[in-house]
């Protein structure tokens, strides 16, 4: 029988079968990759760190959602009112997710205490503002009235998320409570020292330019303020003055409690009244600064904020390479004009960039706020301060030092900063071989501007210089926050002197 | 669907070819076919942004034997493609496949870009950026056509070379012998206007490497005695796999019988496999000076300098014998170092005449605060100097000491002295009076190559030694070192392996 026995016809038919449906499949019809499913379940977290883990997330995933979606680099736009007034209230997705999560947890009269911190924030982020009342209270209350010491410790892990400092992720701020609760529990702190420190830690505020119920708290505050400070001993100051930060003029408020009585002081007299001394003079606006702080500190005005410039003459500028400037006209900041010195390094933000994701412009939240500046105040005379690091960025075969500056140069240009630059070149030290290490010496600039208190001058600080060359104002970083802070009227003002001057001026 | 262009190769299972290492293409993805791949990659990609590829291919065949008897012959390739896109104001996000075929590039570079879209970023490009540097890869020996050749047919005749004798003598053989290649490349879009050469300085140009190793134990049917030799290079030609034969053979003979020692410091004759087997937990903390340069712990921290507030490390300092340097060179033809091209190119010493005198380094640190703008990784590969003295030598002017094959298991226990503890293997003699008397169990010891290499008595001439590479598709780590004679060597304890 030709082609094998039945049985192996049958078999081969088969083969022959298989085969034909197996080639007629689609080779190509792979599976594509898909996304697996993601959806957080809400209903599994059985926990309140769960649940705040929750609420991160998505706080997290809203904030980077909207940086995707807007395109916005939201880093070098200019403050606006909104959000001088301090973190905003949190999205609908995020206040759902904690009301959602938190749910099982909603019993502020009847939950346990044991998760007491986690519960109080997760109530604030579900915007259920009265069971964190009651909570806290709850919380206040349970403590024996002879622990103040436990007392105070659990106001002062409260305000700051009453307050909205330095913890973020519950909104806006809640000033009427954090008030309300000081007001009611401070007076059973026993120790003097700690009161005082909750009372000045509520008369906090956001932005220069505190509104009309702000200003109301601050001198609520201020009145329990004095008294307290009238019933102070020796013994309480020195602790007090002791803990003084004195480097400076930083923010206004937070840190320590001479850093806010001080800022507290600053509030109850207005920024107006600062502002209205500096269209007087400068030297009346540094002595009302300068006692302030005396009064805050109990210490001599003389030693207002060691080391920080206020008043004092700025040095002219030092320079090897001047781009964008002549040299020969004079010194800078130049005599009779409103100066802004600014101190900028791109090594210190950029780095040298490794991969390509480092190229995207790490330094623009100092550089755009400078560009906004100087579009801003045609008039006012802006010098970037620099200096020669033997490479620039990733650059460095046949790098020179006038090479280094013209590419400084274009570097600032690239965001619209058209100002002189002045660089300083030579100022390091190599360690002998085979270490080899570069260290940079402090630059003469570096001495001059530091005033005193030694070390380099740090990338992106500013200093606002009136036209006698006395320093009005420092800040530490040129970014956005320098655009609309009280910079800016600093500068309207100096400014409108110097044109006051120029047409009195024989 | 249309069944998508294959790349060279057919990967369904009905097309696959009989014989793989005559399949269609090489082995190893070549220069042209990464090109290629970048090219789909990049038609594929959607939405703007930039496109990084990182390709690589390994091929290995390997043949493996034990109790006279091969166990396993195989070959081995695989291809990764790892795709990573940076859509406008996204992270970057990556997906890695390992099939060539339009379908799977393209669901990778999907995959990418939904990563990509999950973060946000800065704004792409901001700012000003002068041109990328160019960076050419130092020259190397890496490449071998003699180890690529080396068909599976040939491997079972090498094989059968070396079994024949040993069963021969009634001994037991277990061996393994692999020769692999390799290819891979870095290509990226990012940056087109600022490139003067084809690869940005993150990237990677295109090069291929292989690599070969023969090892083979030889053991007596009673399981006293046992002897080992062994070679890698990534040349097939430097192996001489009759002789490692006869030695293994020679030293199993030689080992049987051994007795029982009791531990403590002894005079060592290390034979060059041992000496490497040592150091090479010595050479690894070569690799950054960033560590002890940045105030955390390593052999080579030298403390805090407080007056000039840094952190120093040992650079400059005698720190072993003063005949020792260790070097390595990336040209070197008999070392075969594959290295990136950001890498310092030329001869780089790491210990001078005892002195530390380099530690590797990134290319960010080279750039910022050093002489150069290279990176160094490290001792990738290195040679070691030494002297003249045979291992016949050393024994003969010795009176009392022991004759090391090789160690194993090391184990790290104390990063800053190195000190470390292993184990003495397949052949340990003892030695009186200028003669070997006898075969010994072998030891665990409790040492430091640093203190070794401050104890040294005599040296001998360098040569290559056994280093593969572990890992599937990793580069080689080639060493040459002398033989040396020790003093003081610290034995802790007997134990019962041969």
């Amino acid at each position: 029988m030709p082609y094998g026995t039945l049985p192996t016809r049958i078999y081969r038919f088969g083969l022959l079968a298989a085969g034909a449906v197996l080639l007629s499949v689609p080779a190509s019809a792979q599976t594509l990759f898909t996304w697996p499913d993601t959806t957080v379940d809400i209903a599994a977290y059985t926990t309140v760190e769960e649940c705040q883990a929750a609420v991160v997330r998505s706080l997290s995933y809203t904030d980077s959602r909207r940086d995707l979606t807007t395109g916005v680099w939201v880093d070098t736009l200019p403050l606006d009112s909104l959000d001088v007034q301090g973190p905003r209230p949190l999205s609908a997705a995020v206040v759902e997710t904690a009301r959602r999560c938190g749910e099982r947890f909603s019993g502020a009269d009847t939950v346990s205490l044991s998760d007491f911190y986690a519960l109080f924030r997760l109530y604030l982020q579900a915007e259920w503002d009265d069971r964190a009342r009651t909570l806290v209270n709850r919380r206040l209350t349970a403590i024996e009235d002879s622990n103040s010491t436990e007392r105070a410790a659990v106001l002062d892990s409260v305000l700051p998320v009453l307050l909205a400092r330095g913890s973020r992720g519950v909104g806006a701020p809640r000033f009427a409570m954090a008030e309300d609760l000081v007001n009611a529990w401070a007076p059973r702190v026993a120790d003097r020292v700690k009161r005082l420190d909750l009372y000045t830690a509520v008369s906090s505020f956001f932005g220069t330019d505190p509104d009309s119920a702000t200003t109301a708290r601050i001198l609520r505050i201020a009145q329990k303020v004095g008294v307290i400070l009238d019933s102070l001993t020796q013994r309480d100051i020195d602790e007090l003055t002791s803990a003084t930060e004195a480097f400076g003029d930083g923010a206004e408020t937070g840190g320590d409690f001479a850093q806010r009585y001080y800022a507290l002081l600053n509030a109850v007299l207005g920024r107006q009244t600062f502002l209205d001394s500096l269209r007087h003079s400068t030297a009346a606006y540094v002595k009302l600064k300068r006692d302030n702080w005396a009064q805050a500190t109990g210490m001599l005005p003389e030693s207002y904020r060691f080391g920080a410039p206020l008043g004092e003459h700025a040095k002219p500028i030092e320079a090897d390479i001047w781009l964008g400037y002549d040299p020969s006209k004079g010194p800078r900041p130049t005599p009779g004009r409103v100066s802004l010195v600014v101190f900028l390094d791109n090594h210190e933000c950029s780095g040298v960039p490794r991969v390509p994701s480092r190229l995207q412009g790490y330094c623009a939240r100092n550089l755009v706020p400078l560009r906004r500046l100087q579009a801003r105040f045609p008039d006012l005379e802006i010098t970037v301060v620099s200096r020669t690091h033997g490479h620039f960025l990733y650059l460095k075969d046949g790098i020179t030092p006038q090479r280094e500056a013209e590419l400084t140069k274009q570097w600032l240009e690239a965001y619209g900063v058209n100002a002189p630059l002045a660089m300083t070149t030579g100022d390091f030290m190599q360690l002998p071989d085979p270490d080899s290490r570069r260290f940079e010496r402090l630059s003469g600039n570096d001495i001059n501007y530091s005033f005193g208190k030694g070390g380099e001058v740090k990338n992106g600080k500013a200093f606002l210089i009136d036209q006698d060359g006395i320093v009005v104002r420092v800040r530490d970083n040129v970014n956005r926050y320098a655009v609309y802070e009280d910079l800016n009227e600093l500068i309207d003002i100096l400014l409108e002197r110097e044109h006051h001057l120029s047409r009195v001026a024989p | 669907m249309s069944r998508a262009p294959m790349l060279g190769r057919s990967r369904l299972r009905g097309d696959e070819p009989a014989r793989l290492v005559e399949a269609e293409g090489g082995r190893v993805l070549s220069r042209e076919e990464c090109d290629e791949i970048f090219r789909r990659v990049t038609a594929f990609a959607r939405g703007g942004g930039e496109t990084r590829v990182v390709l690589s291919s390994w091929w290995q065949g390997e043949l493996r034997w034990a109790r006279n008897r091969v166990s396993l012959s195989s070959d081995r390739r695989h291809d990764s493609i790892l795709v990573e896109r940076s859509i406008q104001n996204g992270v970057p996000g990556r997906a890695v496949t390992d099939q060539l075929d339009d379908v799977s590039l393209e669901a990778a570079v999907r995959a990418a870009e939904r990563a990509s879209g999950m973060g946000s970023n800065m704004g792409h490009g901001v700012g000003f950026y002068p041109e990328l540097p160019e960076y050419e890869r130092p020259a190397g020996a890496i490449w071998s056509d003699a180890t690529y050749g080396l068909t599976t047919e040939r491997r079972g005749e090498i094989a059968r070379s070396l079994i024949a004798p040993a069963e021969a003598k009634g001994m037991l053989s277990a061996g393994y012998l692999e020769v692999r290649a390799a290819s891979g490349t870095v290509l990226g879009t990012a940056f087109p206007e600022l490139r003067s050469g084809r690869s940005a300085f993150w990237e990677e140009p295109y090069q291929a490497w292989t690599q070969a190793q023969c090892s083979l134990t030889v053991r007596d049917k009673t399981g006293t005695g046992s002897g080992w030799a062994g070679l890698s290079s990534f040349d097939w030609t430097a192996i001489d796999a009759p002789a490692l034969g006869a030695r293994a053979l020679e030293k199993c003979i030689a080992s049987q019988h051994p007795v029982a020692l009791e531990p403590g410091r002894y005079t060592v004759i290390l034979e060059p496999q041992a000496v490497a087997d040592l150091v090479e937990i010595l050479v690894k903390t070569f690799s950054y000076r960033e560590t002890p340069e940045g105030g955390r712990g390593s052999p080579w921290s030298l403390g805090a300098d407080e007056a000039m507030k840094l952190w120093r490390s040992k650079l400059g300092l005698k720190v072993v014998d003063s005949r020792i340097t260790i070097s390595h060179d990336t040209a070197d033809p008999a070392l075969g170092i594959v290295a990136s091209h950001t890498e310092r190119p030329g001869k780089v010493t790491f210990i001078d005449h005892g002195v530390l005198t380099a530690l590797g380094n990134r290319l960010e640190t080279a750039i910022a605060g050093l002489p150069g703008w290279h990176s160094l990784r490290g001792a990738t590969g290195y040679r070691m100097s030494g002297g003249k003295s045979s291992i016949e030598e050393m024994i003969r002017t010795t009176k009392r000491g022991l004759v090391v094959t090789r160690f194993s298991n090391v184990r790290l226990l104390d990063g800053t002295s190195i000190l470390a503890t292993g184990l003495t293997r397949d052949g340990l003699w003892l030695v009186e009076n200028g003669k070997i008397t006898k075969a010994v169990k072998n030891f665990r010891f409790t040492e430091s190559p640093l203190f070794m290499l401050n104890a040294i008595e005599q040296l001998g001439v360098p040569v290559p030694v056994f280093r593969p590479t572990r890992k599937e598709g990793g580069a080689p780590t080639p060493a040459i070192v002398p033989p040396l004679k020790v003093r003081d060597f610290s034995f802790t304890s007997t134990i019962d392996a041969i």
